[in-house]
């Protein structure tokens, strides 16, 4: 199959969108506006997954120990400790963790003030409480609450945890009924390393003006995406494109090194298009005029 | 310079050419990497606080990191750079304004309300005690008039009376109470319905004695009953201020206007969760 060029969207975007997440735009109490990730439904859902877990593995050891030490209280400890120990872990490790409690941070996940400024108490508090109404308190009625319902009237409960269960999908900021109140946001924080410096050797390719004159900074960014992958994928692309740009830019001359040669024409044009920019006359693509 | 490239065109830059993008990266790279060290030294299992002199430099760090971000955006066309320093920005933003620990000043004075809050917390109290006493009145007349009533409330609530006081309190009234906040969402129209029905019960039941002197109740029901009122009127409030919130937002947006008294409904029903809490206890004890 022949070779497909990489599409021109920028490498970050790329990035984020094969993840399947949305980027969004908040200006830090700096001034600086800083593109941040929402995270996807699974990834949130996963995260409190995992907090519950930790929740009812100390439930259970609670449990354990009141069973052997005084079996006729079970009842009444067991329900206080849930309530207890539900809130304590969940309020506790977000303001002590910064916001993000063990399951989130597991899974890469933070959280943020929704207008840019510093993530305060008082919604950590509001973000803990409004969990309560949307899940727990529900389930403790279904779980414990037989005496009061029977037959239908279990179908409102059900109705209330559906929809606040379903409300994260209802807005394209993945936005809990908490979140809404308490003025919060859950972003995704992956960890990316630096970057090599593509431009610090030189190969001994040499261009002329006129030649760095075929493409723009879009072209650059392709160029770019195709030479960050690792050495040795994708031969047959890397010599697709090293012969357009001998073709476009009219080298004359034999390529024996076809990763040399993109890297020496990168380090050119990056330094050209650089140069441009800071005339005041950025060249976006090879169809801008020169 | 290689036989291949002698037959191109005479350069016009030299060997390796001066990019300043290059430069920059190279007088910033210093900070970036102690800037992920610090980051590194607060996040895993090996997490460890950071000491004096990493405070003093940690917020030098993160604005030439934000400054880095700037120029990189409009000198740099390293693309993966840009996304690289977006990012180390964002973790360090979250390192530097999110809380970090229980003895930080800034949650002692949220547990205590300043005067101002609560004359602005005033209305909607009193509110949610009227709407209350209204829901009485009307139970506590309803049962005079009609006594056969009281066995159709019976069955509605269907409460069971005989479970300790502890869990009656938090498996039934905690629930009400939550929902009173919650759905204060729905414009406090249903805290205001809860709020009635509740007060509605209570007046019958009170009359209830009126009628059937030995269903006096025990001073652990009694507390028991307090507690959950007093409860249920500072839900009702936080409620209603919800409601309001959404209703009025005045020269805001809602979703501002929802946060900003996010504050002040997170100290009503946190009080009120800490005091059916003390009183759950209490009436599990007397009882």
């Amino acid at each position: 199959m022949p070779a497909q060029l990489p599409d021109t969207k920028p490498f970050q975007a790329t990035l984020v969108e094969a993840s399947g997440r949305k980027l969004m735009h908040i200006v830090v109490p700096e001034g600086v506006p800083l593109s941040i990730e929402i995270p996807m439904f699974g990834e949130r859902m996963a995260a409190f997954a995992i907090d519950v877990i930790i929740c009812l593995c100390l439930l259970l050891t609670v449990a354990v120990a009141v069973e052997l030490v005084a079996p006729a209280l079970f009842r009444d400890v067991v329900l206080f400790a849930a309530f207890l120990i539900r809130n304590a872990y969940f309020i506790s490790t977000e303001i002590c963790l910064g916001g993000a409690t063990p399951g989130k941070r597991l899974l890469r996940l933070g959280v943020i003030n929704r207008a840019g400024k510093a993530l305060e108490i008082g919604s950590i508090l509001t973000r803990n409480i409004m969990r309560e109404v949307e899940c727990f308190v529900p389930v403790n009625m279904l779980l414990v609450g037989d005496w009061i319902f029977d037959g239908w009237q279990v179908l409102p409960v059900f109705i209330w945890i559906g929809f606040f269960a379903a409300f994260p999908l209802l807005n394209s900021q993945v936005l809990r009924a908490g979140d809404l109140v308490a003025g919060t946001l859950v972003i995704a924080v992956p960890k990316t390393e630096l970057p090599s410096e593509l431009t610090e050797r030189s190969h001994g390719h040499v261009f002329s003006a006129a030649q760095l004159r075929a493409y723009g900074e879009s072209e650059l960014h392709i160029l770019e995406s195709v030479l960050r992958q690792p050495p040795g994928t994708d031969t047959q692309l890397r010599q697709m494109i090293a012969q357009r740009i001998q073709k476009k830019t009219g080298w004359q001359g034999q390529v024996s090194d076809i990763d040399a040669f993109l890297q020496d024409f990168y380090t050119a044009q990056r330094a050209q298009l650089e140069h441009r920019r800071q005339l005041g006359r950025p060249r976006r693509s090879k169809h801008d005029a020169v | 310079m290689t036989l291949a490239t002698l037959g191109s065109r005479p350069p016009s830059q030299p060997e390796l050419a001066t990019l300043k993008s290059r430069e920059f990266r190279r007088a910033r790279e210093a900070s970036w990497h102690e800037l992920e060290q610090m980051l590194a030294c607060r996040s895993g299992l090996k997490r460890r606080p950071l000491n004096a002199a990493e405070l003093i430099r940690l917020p030098t760090l993160y604005r030439a990191a934000l400054s880095s971000l700037s120029i990189a955006r409009s000198i740099a066309l390293d693309r993966s750079l840009e996304g690289y320093l977006e990012n180390l920005c964002t973790r360090a933003f979250l390192l530097v304004y999110a809380p970090n620990s229980w003895h930080s000043r800034a949650v002692v004075p949220r547990l205590f309300v300043p005067p101002a809050v609560l004359r602005r917390l005033l209305p909607y109290l009193l509110l949610a005690a009227a709407v209350f006493l209204t829901g009485g009145i009307c139970g506590y007349a309803m049962l005079i008039a009609e006594p056969g009533v009281a066995n159709a409330l019976q069955k509605i609530t269907a409460i069971d009376l005989s479970a300790s006081a502890a869990v009656n309190l938090f498996v039934y009234s905690l629930p009400m109470a939550l929902l009173c906040v919650g759905l204060g969402l729905f414009a406090g129209v249903p805290t205001v319905i809860l709020l009635l029905w509740h007060g509605l019960l209570l007046g019958a039941a009170s009359a209830y004695v009126r009628f059937v002197p030995a269903a006096v109740p025990d001073p652990g029901s009694v507390l028991q009953v307090g507690v959950l009122v007093a409860g249920q009127l500072l839900c009702g409030a936080a409620g209603l201020r919800l409601g309001a919130a959404l209703m009025f937002p005045g020269k805001h947006s809602r979703a501002v206007s929802i946060t900003d008294a996010s504050g002040e409904i997170a100290w009503l029903v946190g009080s009120a969760i800490l005091l059916m809490f003390a009183g759950a206890l209490l009436a599990g004890s007397i009882s």
